[in-house]
C-alpha cells in the first residue's frame, strides 16, 4: 500500500486550510491567496528564515515564527497580520535600511526592486534608527556585471541560486555582524572568479540593486525570475 | 573718525542669500567688490567609487534649477568613457530636450523676474513690482509668461516623464524613442508658444529703449565671450565646440576641443570666494575674463540657424560694432534665445529620423576620462570625470555657468559700487543697483529665483583690514 | 472630463510634518475616485498650476503650518487679492490666493478653499510626527466630504 504525505489541517488568519505535512507555513498560505511579506525567500531556493519579514504569530507560542522555514501541524492557529507584526517588520526593514547606504533616487533598480517595494507597503518614509553609513565599495570588475555592497541586503539568494542552481558555488557569505558581505570565490574580485559561469542567475534572483548587469543607468534593471521554477523542475526531474 | 567694526563669523553666512563685499581703501573709495557663491564642494568625493552611470543623475542632483542641464553634459562626459558617437535621433531628441529647458527659464528670467523691472518701473513699490503687479496692469503679458513655462514643462514631461529628475537621458543616448503622438502633442504646442515669444520680443524691444542709462552702465566693459557653436558656427547648445571671440567680436579661439579644455580654461582660486573663477588662459588673469550664457552665445555665433531668430540676431549685432558688451543685453540675448529655442525645436521634431528606434549606442568603459561640455541656460556647464577600468568614478571636476561669469559678474558689481557707494555707508539705491547686475546675469542661485519682488541679499563694505564698517541684510 | 474637484497637497515630504498635506492627499485618493477629484501635490505652489486650477467647482488647498497649534485643523475660503495684498514673492512665498489671481487669466475662478493643519517638526528627515495622525484623518474626511 502506497502511503502519501499526510494531510493536515490548520487557520491561516481564520480561514481553515488543508496542507500536506511536509508543506510550510507560506506556502500553503500563498496557495490559499493570504499574502506574506518575504525577502530572503524565492519559490525555488532552499528557504533559510534569514530576513524575517516572515514572521507570523502561532497559537500558543510566545514568539512569532518564519513562516518560510515552519512546517504546518494539525490544529496549527496562525496569524499573518497583527499590529506587534506590523511593528517587526518595518524595524526589520528599518535595520536593513540603516545597515548599508541605499539611495534609491540614483540606483541602477530604482522602481523595481523588492526592498523599495516593500519600503512602500509599509509607508516607511523615515528611519527611527540611526543610519550606519558603512563604507562599501563597488566591485565592478567582472565584465558583465555588477557588485555593489552598498544596496546588499544579505538575503543570500545569490549564494543559494549559484550553488543549487547553477552549480558553481561561486558566492558566499565572509565576515560577522555589520562586516559580514557575499564574496566571490576566495574573496576575489569578482572579475577574477575562476567558477563564475557568467550566468547571471545571481542578478536576476537579487532583490535590490546590489547585483545589476553593466550597462544599466539608473531605473533601468528589472529582475526576470521566471527561470527559477522551470530549472527546479528539471534538476528534480533528472534526480529522480 | 569713529568706526564700527563687525567680526566677520562665517557661521553667519546666510542660506540661500547672495553675499556680496565690497572692499574700500584708506579714502573711502571703492577699490573691490566680490560676489560669493556656496557652491556644493566635496562633490568629487561624493562620486568617487561609484559606477560612472549614476553620474548623470548624481549630478543631475547638484542643481535644482536646471537639472537637465547637468543631465546632458554629464550623459556626454558618459559617451566619452563608452567612447560612441551617440546616434542621430538620440542627439537630436537630447538637443529638443535642453531647448526645452532653455524655453522654460528664459521665460522665468524675463517674465516674473525681470519682466516687473522694466514694465512696472525700477522705482514702483516692491509689493507691486512682481508678476502680480503685471497680472493687474497687464493680464495679458501675464498670462503669456505662465503659458511660456508650461509650454517648456510640457516638452520636458513628454520627453523624459513627469518627474522631477528625469532619467530619460543616459549614456550612449536616450532610453526610450519620441512616440509619434507625443512627437505631435508637442509641434500642436508650438504656434502658440511661438506667438507668445514674438509679442514678448516686440514687447521686450520697446522696453530696452527706455533703458539706455542701464544699457550704458550695466557691467558694460570689454570681455571675452565663451560658448558652443555648431560646425557652420551657428547657434548650438547641446553638442558642437567651443569658441571664443574678443570684445572686438573677433574670434580668438575657434573649433576648440573640448577634452582640452584645461589648455585654455584655467581656474583662478579666490582666497575667500567659493566659486572658481576661470580665465582665458592664453591672455592670463585677469586680462582672460570672458562671459558665457545669452549675451556671449549672441556674440559668438555667425547666426542662429532659424528664420526668425536670425533676423532677430541680425538687429541685435547692430547695436555695437563688435560684440555686445553692455550685460544689461542679456535680457535682450534671452528673448532671441527663446525664439530660437522654439523654431528650433519645431525644425527637430520634423526631422524624419526624429522617432527611429536607434537612440542609444551600448558600449563597456572604453575611455578612462571623459569630458561632456552643454550650454545650460546661463552658459557653459563642463563634466569632467576620470574612472578607473572597471568604470568606478576616480575623479571628478564641475565648471558650471555662474562660475564662468563670476570675474564679470565681479566686476559688474564693481562698476556699480564705483557709482552708486560713496564713503561707508550702504543705501537702498546702491543695493537695488547691485541686485539688478546680478538679476542680469541670472546667476543660478536658489536665491535669484527665490523673490521677484526683493533678491535676499547679504552686502557688506569692508576696509582693507577685512574690517565690516558696514553691512545690510535684506529678504 | 476635468474633476470638478482639484486638491493641491504642498509641502516638502522631506521635511517631517511638511509632509502631511502629501499624506492626507494620499489619504483622500485611496476614498474618492478619480472622476470626483484630481489631485495634485507639489512641493511649492507655481504659476503654472493655474491653468489647471480655473473652470473647477472647487479647489481645495491642503498645507501644514507651523504657525498654528499642532493638531488643529482649519478650514478658510480662500480669494484674490487677500488681506496680505497682491504683493508676492515667487516660490516660497506664493500663496492659494495668488494661483486664483492667476487662474483668472485662464478662465473662470472657482471656489476655493484652504485647509490647514496645525505642526511644528519642519526638520530634515523627519517622518510626520505620529501626534498628527488623528488630525491627518480628520482632515481627510473634511476634504473627502467637500469633494463629494
Ligand atoms: S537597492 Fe532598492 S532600496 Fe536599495 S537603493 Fe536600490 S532601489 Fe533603493
Amino acid at each position: 500500500m502506497i502511503t502519501g504525505p499526510r494531510i493536515k489541517t490548520l487557520t491561516i488568519d481564520d480561514k481553515p486550510v488543508g496542507a500536506r505535512e511536509d508543506e510550510t507555513i507560506l506556502t500553503i498560505a500563498r496557495e490559499n491567496g493570504i499574502r506574506i511579506p518575504t525577502l530572503c525567500h524565492l519559490e525555488g531556493l532552499t528557504p533559510i528564515g534569514g530576513c524575517r519579514l516572515c514572521l507570523v504569530e502561532v497559537k500558543g507560542i510566545a514568539r512569532p515564527v518564519a513562516a518560510c522555514v515552519t512546517s504546518v501541524q494539525e490544529g496549527m492557529e496562525v496569524t499573518t497580520d497583527s499590529p506587534r507584526l506590523t511593528q517587526y517588520r518595518r524595524m526589520v526593514l528599518e535595520l536593513l535600511f540603516s545597515e548599508r547606504n541605499h539611495v534609491c533616487s540614483v540606483c541602477v533598480s530604482n522602481g523595481g526592486c523588492d526592498l523599495q517595494d516593500l519600503a512602500q507597503e509599509f509607508g516607511l518614509t523615515h528611519l527611527t534608527v540611526p543610519y550606519q553609513y558603512p563604507r562599501h565599495k563597488v566591485d565592478a570588475s567582472h565584465p558583465w556585471f555588477t557588485l555593489d555592497h552598498n544596496r546588499c541586503i544579505l538575503c543570500t539568494r545569490c549564494v543559494r541560486v549559484c550553488d543549487e542552481i547553477e552549480g558553481a558555488h561561486t558566492w558566499d557569505l565572509f565576515g560577522r555582524g555589520m562586516q559580514a558581505r557575499v564574496i566571490t570565490d576566495l574573496n576575489q574580485p569578482w572579475g577574477s572568479s575562476q567558477t563564475c559561469t557568467g550566468c547571471g542567475k545571481c542578478v536576476h534572483v537579487c532583490p535590490t540593486g546590489a547585483l545589476s548587469e553593466k550597462g544599466k543607468s539608473v531605473r533601468e534593471m528589472r529582475k526576470s525570475r521566471e527561470f527559477l521554477p522551470y530549472l527546479r523542475l528539471m534538476r528534480q526531474g533528472r534526480q529522480v | 573718525m569713529s568706526r564700527s567694526t563687525i567680526t566677520i563669523d562665517p557661521v553667519t553666512r546666510i542660506e540661500g542669500h547672495a553675499k556680496i563685499t565690497i572692499q574700500i581703501d584708506e579714502n573711502g573709495h571703492v577699490e573691490d567688490a566680490r560676489f560669493h557663491v556656496t557652491q556644493l564642494r566635496g562633490f568629487e568625493k561624493f562620486c568617487e567609487g561609484r559606477p560612472f552611470l549614476e553620474m548623470p543623475s548624481l549630478t543631475a542632483r547638484t542643481c535644482g534649477i536646471c537639472p537637465v542641464s547637468h543631465l546632458i553634459a554629464a550623459a556626454k562626459a558618459c559617451d566619452g568613457i563608452l567612447a560612441v558617437t551617440i546616434p542621430r535621433p538620440a542627439s537630436m531628441l537630447r538637443q529638443v530636450l535642453n531647448l526645452a529647458q532653455l524655453v522654460q527659464s528664459h521665460a522665468l528670467s524675463f517674465f516674473y523676474l525681470s519682466l516687473p523691472d522694466f514694465l512696472l518701473g525700477m522705482d514702483e513699490d516692491p509689493k507691486v513690482r512682481n508678476l502680480f503687479g503685471i497680472l493687474a496692469k497687464f493680464p495679458d503679458v501675464a498670462r503669456d509668461g505662465v503659458r511660456l513655462r508650461q509650454f517648456g514643462q510640457s516638452v520636458i514631461e513628454e520627453l523624459a516623464g513627469k518627474r522631477i529628475h528625469p532619467s530619460w537621458v543616459v549614456p550612449g543616448g536616450v532610453n526610450e524613442p519620441l512616440t509619434e503622438s507625443r512627437r505631435d502633442a508637442i509641434l500642436s504646442r508650438i504656434p502658440e508658444a511661438l506667438a507668445i515669444v514674438r509679442r514678448a520680443l516686440e514687447r521686450g524691444k520697446r522696453v530696452l529703449e527706455d533703458h539706455r542709462e542701464e544699457i550704458r552702465t550695466f557691467a558694460n566693459f570689454p570681455s571675452l565671450f565663451m560658448g558652443l557653436v555648431d560646425d557652420r558656427g551657428l547657434l548650438e547648445h547641446t553638442d558642437g565646440k567651443l569658441r571664443i571671440v574678443d570684445a572686438h567680436g573677433k574670434i580668438i579661439g575657434e573649433n576648440l576641443d573640448s577634452t582640452r579644455y584645461r589648455e585654455f580654461i584655467a581656474e583662478a582660486n579666490e582666497g575667500d570666494s567659493f566659486l572658481k573663477s576661470p580665465y582665458y588662459r592664453p591672455l592670463g588673469y585677469p586680462a582672460g575674463i570672458y562671459r558665457v550664457g545669452p549675451l556671449a552665445r549672441m556674440n559668438i555665433v555667425d547666426g542662429c540657424g532659424t528664420p526668425l531668430a536670425d533676423q532677430e540676431w541680425a538687429e541685435f549685432r547692430d547695436l555695437e560694432r563688435g560684440a555686445v558688451l553692455s550685460s544689461f543685453h542679456y535680457h535682450y540675448a534671452r528673448l532671441i534665445e527663446i525664439l530660437y529655442g522654439v523654431e528650433r525645436m519645431e525644425q527637430l521634431l520634423l526631422q524624419r529620423d526624429i522617432l527611429s528606434k536607434h537612440v542609444r549606442a551600448q558600449a563597456n568603459v572604453n575611455n578612462a576620462e571623459g569630458i561632456g561640455i552643454a550650454e545650460a541656460p546661463r552658459g557653459t556647464l563642463i563634466h569632467h570625470y576620470r574612472v578607473n577600468e572597471d568604470g568606478l568614478v576616480e575623479w571628478a571636476n564641475l565648471i558650471i555657468a555662474t562660475g564662468h561669469n563670476n570675474l564679470a559678474m565681479n566686476r559688474g558689481i564693481l562698476q556699480a559700487a564705483r557709482h552708486f557707494i560713496s564713503g561707508r555707508t550702504l543705501t537702498e539705491g546702491a543695493l537695488n543697483r547691485v541686485e539688478a547686475v546680478i538679476r542680469a546675469f541670472d546667476p543660478c542661485l536658489s536665491c535669484s529665483t527665490h523673490a521677484s519682488d526683493q533678491m535676499p541679499l547679504h552686502v557688506s563694505v569692508v576696509n582693507q583690514a577685512g574690517e565690516i564698517l558696514d553691512q545690510k541684510i535684506r529678504g | 472630463m476635468t474633476p470638478p474637484v482639484l486638491l493641491i497637497a504642498y509641502g516638502n515630504p522631506l521635511r517631517g510634518d511638511d509632509g502631511l498635506a502629501a499624506a492626507i492627499a494620499s489619504e483622500v485618493s485611496r476614498t474618492l475616485p478619480e472622476e470626483t477629484v484630481e489631485i495634485l501635490t507639489t512641493v511649492q505652489l507655481l504659476p503654472e498650476h493655474a491653468p489647471s486650477v480655473a473652470d473647477r467647482r472647487l479647489v481645495i488647498f491642503v498645507d501644514a503650518r507651523a504657525g498654528e497649534k499642532p493638531g488643529t485643523v482649519n478650514l478658510s475660503p480662500v480669494s484674490y487679492p487677500d488681506e496680505a495684498g497682491g504683493g508676492a514673492a515667487l516660490t516660497h512665498h506664493f500663496r492659494p490666493a495668488h494661483l486664483l489671481g492667476l487662474a483668472s487669466l485662464f478662465g473662470r475662478v472657482p471656489r476655493a478653499l484652504l485647509l490647514t493643519v496645525g505642526a511644528s517638526e519642519f526638520g530634515y528627515g523627519g517622518p510626520v510626527s505620529a501626534s498628527l495622525r488623528s488630525a491627518l484623518a480628520a482632515a481627510a474626511g473634511i476634504v473627502a466630504g467637500l469633494s463629494r
